[in-house]
Parts: structure tokens; C-alpha cells; sequence
């Protein structure tokens, strides 16, 4: 294929940039060689006609002086930024992302991207906005309502999206769902030990497991100078520990702090209250494909409930207030999951459909076996042709050969039984045997075999 | 001895004596490219001066990985001289055609290096933007192919077209046609 003169040119100019003669260049591409001849010497024209322009020497020296005055300047601003008390451009930062949140939240769009579900374009203004509003909270407690509302809000996705048929994002949604549920949750876990005054001891275990509540209980600590002693649910009735059973040491909170915890589990108690209504409604719309979705997000849900519920009453036993209202599940009118068949798992980790077991035969089994009844398949092979040359002599057609083999009558080698699947798999592998061993060719005594 | 990848990532660090290097390392070819692209001599330096200025400033978030640092630099220098152009054809300054030569030497020599300086402006001017923009890359900076690519935004094979066109026309225009070419 002949090379475009551009790449040649290319390749020329590079070649002699790095010493190699114009000749020597010119060699390699006889079809252009005289075009590229005037093409390069015009280049190495043009690179000597712009080799004397050089900057003058002392506006090369007096340009690098006052680059340093700007770097002197420059890092003497990041020093005086970083001195000073108050960050001038952190704050202005924070002001305009406000004055930002609040232009965004006015206009049409967000407005319009409220409802927006995640299949659609207005759906990146909504997470954006929600973003926006999380980064506004600032405290722990702040941003664990915030949580708990956008998990609320990932519930009436799911309703909706059930509701309209939509199943491709609903996995996404509940994991989403899940994670800012996982959130609010951490954020109140770690309200609660920030605000533990004076029980040094006292440390909160973030959860680890998001499948499971018991990852929320508080580690077994020494017992700090003001604790109260709070049972576990798996006391015995005389409420007495069980041997072997350790007690939880709460430490006891100051009557703000509790009366923030209360305020982020009451928006977790009722957003995730709402939200298993909301996702009741979806279950009992859902298609059959989307409901081992719905089911695991009212079992997240479920979670977050009672976790949010237990440790509220244990706030409000705490600084023994009467509790505003606070909603439960019972409260909404929650109906109970549907006996849903899920999908089975063998071993291998594969769909197993329980009413048509497959048989997968283990590798090193032995195909030429019968197959067993229960599992065998109606399946009827055609006629095999074996392509087996003249003259091709094997052994045990003549004499004493089984049975099978004998069906090889003519010199193309044609196969023809009807005889049961098995049979003809025997047949098969013993003419194959037969043919390709070289002890059973020299035992017959003719060279004239095939490959 | 530091690698320009090296060197670089120091200067992003706000380390003053590895930009300096890295001022060295280019002032000239920059001061080239936008010689050949403007009228002055004062021009030429006064733009130099910002474009290495522009490039401290903005060094901080420079990422190698995005672009390597020549063509990041020359694409600075590139908008730079836009801007310029686009601010003089405005205002119609008065062309002061003047040498860029070293002033030092034999007086001939140097009125025949200038006017060879002048003739090779001239004819830049009348090529089109694009030929124009990887002639002075390639041949009065001595970019390679893949940074002049890069700092232009268009691929090689474009460049490679672009570069030869621009030979030619040049040719075209410094010596008249011959042979046909």
C-alpha cells in the first residue's frame, strides 16, 4: 500500500531533524521523491529563517524578575489566607453556594424535576438539588433528617416507578434508599457519642452490616460515671441478665443533645413509617419481576423503623419527657408482605426452578453410559456418516469383531443402524478406536490406513 | 536529573524553582510562536510575559494527565494571542515592522536575517488560521506532531495533512511556483 506523502513528509522531516541525509530519506520513498525533495528543503527553510528570532537577552532577564515578584506575591496571599481567622473566600464560597441552592430551588426547573424519576433527564436537576441540600446541612443531626427525608423520597420513586411498570431502576432506587437510610443512622450514631459529655469511654459502633440492626447497638463499654443501665430485648422475665449475657451501658445525654437525637429519630421514625405505607401501595402494583425489589426495600425499611422506634424510646425514657407523637407502622395502614415464591439458588450459586430439575452429568462421566430414565431426553439422532477411505481394512469386520462394527459394509464407511442412541455411540467410538490406533493398524498388517 | 514530568508536578506544588526551570526550558519557543504572530517586538514580549504569568497562576490545577505541559502552555500562549489579535484588529494599531533579530554582528547580515524574518511573517499572515497555527508550532517552535495535536485539539493525521499544506503554500507564496509545485 502505497504511504500518503504527508506521512512521508512527516517521517522525512523527523529523520533529518535527527541528522539522517536528505538522499538517504529520499531513497525510501522513490513514488515522491521529488515533490518531497522541495517540500523539506522548504521546511529547513523556514526553521532557518526562524532560528535568529530570539527574545533579547535582558527582556529575558528582567521578565523572569518580575515573575518571581508574582510568585512573592502570590504565596504571601495563600500565607495571609491561610493565618487568617476567618476564611474570606471559604465563607464567600458558602454564600454563594446558598445564594445558589436558593436560585436553583425557585426556579421552574427544580420545581419541574421534583417529581422526576430516575429514567428521565430532569432527574440529574433533582439529585443535584438534593446534594445542594445536604451539603446546607451542617450539623449531625441536620444532615441525618436530611437523610431520612431523601430516603423518603427514594420510597415514592419506587412507588411510582412500580406503579407506572418502570422495574429497570428499581434495584438502583432501593440501593439508594438503603444507603441514605444507612446514613441517617450513622449521623445519629454519631450525634449521640459526640454528645455523650464526660464518659470518655463511651465509643458508638458505626454499622458495618447495613442487613442487620444488631450492628447499631453500642459497644459493651467499662462503665462510665453516669450511665444508665438499659436491658436488652432478650432478658429474661424476672428482668435479670441470663448468665453469659452482657448488659449495655447507655451513657445518659444532656437534655439538648437528647432533644436533638429525638428530632432526627422522629424524622427517621416517620419517614421510614410513611415510606413502608408508600411502599405497601408498590408491592401491591408492582409486576412479579419487580417485587423482590419492592419486598427488600420494605425489609430495609422495616429495619430502619424499629431501630429509629427503639432507640426514641429509650431518648424519651431517658429525660423522662412526654414523646410527641411518633409514628409507627401500625399507624399507617400497612398491610402484611404477600408469601412471595423467591427464585432458589443450588449450590453453584444458579436458578434452580424447582419443578424441572436439570441434569448437568459431571465432566468426567462417561457419555457412552445409558443415561438414566428420569433424566434422559426424547432426542432421536440422524444416521451418522463415517467418511472412512477404500481399502481402509479394520479389524474385526472380517472375523471376530463385535457385532457394531460390522455394520461398516461398503468403502465410503457408511453407518447405518437403528439400533438405540446408545448403541450408536458404541458404534462410533469403536470404529473411531479402531481407525486411529496405530498397535490395532500394525496388528492388522496394512500400512493403507487413515489419519 | 528530573524528568519534565517531574519538574512539572514541583511547580504544581508551588515549588518556584522548578517553574523557573521550567520557564527556561520554554521561554524562547513561546516567544517565537507569538513573535511570528504579531506585529512588535514589544508585543511579542509584553504577551510572553503573561502567558508565563497566566501559567503560574493557573499551574495549581494543572493536571498531566490531561494534557502534557507544552501543549497546555502553548495553548495559553494560543489563546493569548487570539485575544491580542482580535483586541489590535480592533483598535487598528499602526504596524511598526521592526527586526527580531540579535542586533549585534555584521549590519548586512543582519538586514538579510530581517528581511527573511519579515518575508516568512508575511507569508504566514496569508495562510489560512489552521496551517498557519501548526506551521508555527512545528516549525518555528519545534513542537512534535502529538503536541501540536494535542495543544490544538485535532488529531495527528489532521496535523500531518496540515503541516504539509502549509509547506507547500508557503513555498507557493516565498518562492513561486516551480516545477508545478
Amino acid at each position: 500500500m502505497a504511504i500518503r506523502i504527508e506521512e512521508a513528509f512527516n517521517d522525512c522531516f523527523e529523520r533529518l531533524s535527527f541528522g539522517e541525509s536528505l538522499d538517504s530519506c529520499l531513497r525510501s520513498y522513490p513514488e515522491h521523491a521529488m515533490e518531497l525533495d522541495l517540500m523539506l528543503r522548504m521546511a529547513f527553510d523556514v526553521k532557518r529563517r526562524a532560528h535568529p528570532i530570539q527574545p533579547r537577552p535582558e527582556f529575558k532577564y528582567w521578565s523572569r524578575v518580575r515573575l518571581q515578584g508574582v510568585q512573592d506575591y502570590m504565596s504571601k496571599q495563600t500565607t495571609e489566607e491561610k493565618a487568617g481567622p476567618f476564611n474570606f473566600r471559604r465563607n464567600l464560597a458558602i454564600s454563594v453556594a446558598g445564594l445558589l441552592v436558593f436560585i436553583i430551588a425557585s426556579s421552574g426547573t427544580v420545581a419541574a424535576s421534583n417529581d422526576a424519576l430516575p429514567d428521565q433527564p430532569l432527574y440529574g436537576v433533582k439529585t443535584a438539588v438534593e446534594q445542594a441540600q445536604l451539603a446546607m446541612a451542617v450539623s449531625d443531626v441536620d444532615k441525618a433528617v436530611a437523610y431520612a427525608n431523601l430516603a423518603g423520597k427514594r420510597a415514592l420513586e419506587i412507588e411510582t416507578m412500580a406503579r407506572q411498570g418502570k422495574t429497570e431502576y428499581l434495584i438502583t432506587t432501593s440501593t439508594r434508599m438503603d444507603y441514605q437510610l444507612e446514613q441517617a443512622e450513622i449521623y445519629i450514631s454519631k450525634y449521640q457519642a459526640a454528645t455523650s459529655a464526660g464518659s470518655p469511654a463511651m465509643t458508638t459502633a458505626l454499622p458495618t452490616d447495613t442487613s442487620s440492626t444488631e450492628g447499631y447497638d453500642q459497644t459493651v463499654q467499662p462503665a462510665p460515671a453516669a450511665t444508665t443501665e438499659i436491658k436488652p430485648p432478650y432478658a429474661s422475665p424476672d428482668n435479670k441478665t441470663g448468665a453469659g449475657q452482657t448488659t449495655v451501658k447507655r451513657p445518659v445525654l444532656t437534655a439538648p443533645a437528647a432533644a436533638n437525637v429525638n428530632k432526627a429519630k422522629t424524622a427517621l421514625s416517620s419517614s421510614s413509617a410513611r415510606s413502608l405505607a408508600t411502599l405497601q401501595d408498590a408491592l401491591d402494583k408492582a409486576p412479579e419481576s419487580a417485587k423482590p425489589a419492592i419486598i427488600k426495600a420494605i425489609e430495609r425499611m422495616k429495619k430502619a423503623n424499629e431501630w429509629s422506634q427503639q432507640n426514641l424510646n429509650q431518648g424519651q425514657q431517658q429525660d423522662n419527657k412526654p414523646g410527641d407523637f411518633i409514628p409507627k407502622p401500625e399507624n399507617f395502614p400497612v398491610k402484611p408482605l404477600p408469601d412471595v415464591q423467591k427464585p432458589k439458588r443450588d449450590g453453584n450459586d444458579n436458578f434452580v426452578t424447582p419443578d424441572k430439575p436439570r441434569y448437568i452429568p459431571p465432566l468426567d462421566q462417561d457419555l457412552t453410559r445409558p443415561v438414566p430414565d428420569t433424566v434422559k431426553p426424547p432426542v432421536t439422532l440422524p444416521d451418522v456418516q463415517l467418511q472412512v477411505p477404500a481399502n481402509t481394512v479394520i479389524p474385526g469386520t472380517s472375523d471376530s469383531g463385535p457385532t457394531q462394527t460390522q455394520v461398516i459394509t461398503n468403502t465410503t464407511g457408511t453407518v447405518n443402524s437403528d439400533s438405540s442412541i446408545t448403541n450408536k455411540t458404541q458404534v462410533i467410538t469403536n470404529t473411531i478406536n479402531t481407525v486411529t490406533s496405530p498397535t490395532t493398524r500394525q496388528d492388522s498388517g496394512d500400512a493403507t490406513t487413515t489419519k | 536529573m528530573l524528568t519534565e514530568e517531574q519538574l512539572v508536578q514541583r511547580a504544581v506544588n508551588r515549588d518556584r524553582a522548578a517553574f523557573t526551570q521550567i520557564y527556561d526550558l520554554h521561554f524562547d519557543k513561546i516567544y517565537r510562536y507569538i513573535y511570528v504572530r504579531v506585529h512588535s517586538q514589544a508585543e511579542a514580549e509584553d504577551l510572553t510575559q503573561d502567558v508565563f504569568i497566566k501559567a503560574y497562576e493557573g499551574i495549581r490545577n494543572y493536571k498531566w494527565r490531561d494534557l502534557p505541559f507544552t501543549s497546555w502552555l502553548f495553548r495559553i500562549a494560543h489563546n493569548r494571542v487570539i485575544d491580542h489579535v482580535r483586541k489590535a484588529s480592533r483598535e487598528k494599531k499602526a504596524s511598526l515592522e521592526e527586526a527580531g533579530a540579535i542586533s549585534s554582528g555584521d549590519p548586512v547580515y543582519i538586514t538579510e536575517q530581517n528581511f527573511e524574518i519579515h518575508q516568512l511573517k508575511d507569508a504566514l499572515q496569508h495562510l489560512p488560521d489552521a496551517q498557519r497555527e501548526v506551521a508555527t508550532m512545528r516549525f518555528i517552535s519545534e513542537l512534535s506532531i502529538a503536541e501540536v495535536a494535542l495543544s490544538l485539539g485535532k488529531s495527528e493525521g489532521t496535523v500531518k495533512a496540515l503541516q504539509f499544506n502549509a509547506i507547500a503554500s508557503l513555498r507557493k507564496l516565498l518562492y513561486g511556483k516551480i516545477n508545478g509545485y
